[in-house]
């Protein structure tokens, strides 16, 4: 957890603001606008944020739909780099800020968009414009296995209960305890306007869920939803008349092992959440306890699990004693050392299924102390373990400037 | 027996595994799926086996992979019941979960494969139990499927 290796190079730390955000909030009821529609409009808020105008913006960096789809759509007469990065956001995030530490460009939009298919809801069912959609993260993120599209694939949803498994087999894994996970993140979605949840739910909720795929039943899924975040980042020296305050990207670090699938995966406790996770304190001056909002990927519950691990919050197979230790009864919710929230927007178990990018546009909020009846009062530093522990775990530690 | 660097195309290869990425690096893998052989990619040069199928060596860059057959026996690594998923022949998610595993195979650590179980009831299957291979018919198309292995035990 703490530096093993040699010194790293500072390189773009602190160096680094997000000085605009922007999103349409999770929509889980309606399902007549487009992926670019949601990317559009959260890119023009996080500009109008920035108080910037289309002209100002010199690189583009985001998931789908492509950045040449979303550049037209905007308007930039300006662009001077640009990637089409694969979700979550944090790889594009990434790629913004080194392009402006470089000089390939001076200010970026960075964006994400997530959309639900068919099979995810009935809303989306019911769209007949999704019909013949094709499943864009999960083309993004891996290559294809030989087992797609059939009951023996472990690809995508199946890996992560999969490893739950392995994780009851290691350690034992208590279904009170993981459900405290979907608790704490519905019942902090209350406070987020931007929420798909419906409500709180309890702990009894959970337990009479329906199993999905064993170990993990209907609660342990992230909300899928459709909308889209975008952030505007640039030099941390030239951000003097930035109307909201600037949150410094202190350090970012998405690592991968050498087995980076759901079914090859090396272990539990090598995995690219901990090879994350063991450089991100490489990294970072601040540590564990200096963190004042937790940010932890709920795609599926029991990722939170790995990254609680790998950050050093508890000892492996430590998470759910952890979670029950760092209850507050009284909020029904999270609150590590009796302070500390995790996902205080409700995650993508209880805000909607961003891929990460709700939890990333929270932590702005929060460091900018304009997360509202969510706030956690003087939040200065933030830490977001995000993705999975297969081919996607990005961590990421922000700051407040002073 | 292996099988060279250039697949040979069978046109069972699109009508048995309908939707599969089948390419010039899985050809002999899914070749092997049709005669109930589990063939797995070996380099020539080290001796490390790697799967799913890739044309280099991972561990020496060697061009010289090809299939191999394994033994087939191992231990489960990963187990998942499916309560929901893809549609399938013979695969009835209200009246049993379906099981999924990856099984960790002897010649290897690290080295597994995913299939199905056969031979026991689905909630009996175990993290560790050791397993051989089986073979399952879903409408004329073989899937890998695992059994307990009953005569090495624990």
């Amino acid at each position: 957890m703490t530096s093993t290796g040699p010194r790293v190079r500072r390189g773009l730390s602190d160096r680094i603001a997000i000085t605009g955000v922007g999103t349409t909030g999770c929509s889980r009821t309606e399902a007549t606008a487009t992926p670019a529609a949601h990317a559009l409009r959260a890119c023009a808020a996080a500009i109008r944020d920035a108080g910037l105008r289309s002209g100002d913006i010199d690189g583009i960096f985001g998931s789908t739909p492509a950045v040449s789809h979303i550049a037209r759509g905007l308007g930039l007469t300006n662009t001077k780099a640009y990637l089409n990065t694969a979700p979550p956001v944090v790889t594009a995030l990434m790629a913004a800020a080194a392009a402006v530490h470089g000089g390939l460009c001076d200010t970026a939009l960075v964006y994400h968009t997530y959309f639900r298919m068919p099979g995810q809801s009935r809303a989306a069912a019911a769209d007949p414009f999704r019909a013949g959609l094709r499943d864009v993260l999960r083309e993004s993120w891996s290559a294809p296995s030989e087992s797609d599209g059939t009951p023996e694939s472990l690809a995508m949803a199946a890996g992560y209960a999969a490893w739950a498994s392995r994780y009851a087999a290691e350690f034992g894994l208590s279904r009170e305890e993981l459900g405290l996970l979907a608790v704490n993140a519905h019942s902090n979605a209350r406070a987020n306007p931007l929420a798909a949840s419906r409500g709180p739910i309890t702990l009894d909720d959970y337990l009479a869920s329906r199993m999905i795929r064993d170990p993990l039943c209907l609660y342990d899924m992230d909300l899928p939803a459709d909308g889209a975040d975008a952030f505007v980042v640039t030099l941390a020296s030239k951000t003097a008349r930035a109307p909201s305050r600037p949150v410094l990207i202190h350090a970012a670090v998405t690592a991968l092992t050498d087995h980076p699938d759901e079914q090859s995966l090396e272990s539990l406790e090598h995995s690219a959440i901990t090879a994350t996770a063991n450089e991100l304190w490489r990294r970072s001056a601040a540590g564990p306890d200096d963190f004042d909002v937790i940010f932890l990927y709920d795609g599926f519950s029991i990722i939170e699990y790995l990254w609680l691990e790998a950050f050093g919050y508890c000892a492996p197979g430590g998470a759910g004693a952890w979670l029950r230790n760092n209850w507050d009864p009284a909020l029904n919710s999270l609150r590590y050392r009796g302070r500390v929230p995790v996902n205080p927007h409700g995650g993508a178990l209880g805000e909607g299924a961003t891929q990460g990018s709700g939890h990333l546009r929270e932590a702005v909020a929060q460091l900018r102390g304009k997360a509202g009846a969510r706030q956690v009062a003087e939040a200065r530093w933030a830490i977001l373990g995000i993705g999975g522990p297969f081919f996607n775990a990005q961590a990421v530690a922000l700051r407040t400037a002073d | 027996m292996t099988e060279g660097p250039v697949a040979q195309w069978d046109e069972r290869l699109r009508t048995k595994f309908p939707g599969a990425s089948v390419d010039h690096d899985s050809a002999p893998y899914f070749r092997g799926l049709l005669e109930h052989r589990l063939l797995v990619n070996r380099c020539a040069d080290c001796g490390t086996w790697h799967h799913p199928p890739r044309a280099l060596c991972p561990a020496c860059h060697s061009e010289a992979v090809a299939a191999e057959p394994v033994s087939g026996r191992g231990v489960v690594y990963l187990v998942t019941l499916l309560r929901q998923g893809p549609r399938a022949p013979g695969v009835d998610y209200a009246s049993a979960p379906h099981p999924v595993v990856a099984v960790e195979l002897d010649e290897q650590s690290g080295l597994r494969v995913t299939g199905t179980v056969t031979g026991c009831a689905p909630t009996e299957v175990r993290i560790g139990q050791r397993v051989r291979l089986s073979w399952l018919d879903r409408d004329g198309c073989p899937v890998l499927a695992f059994t307990p292995d009953r005569e090495e035990g624990l």
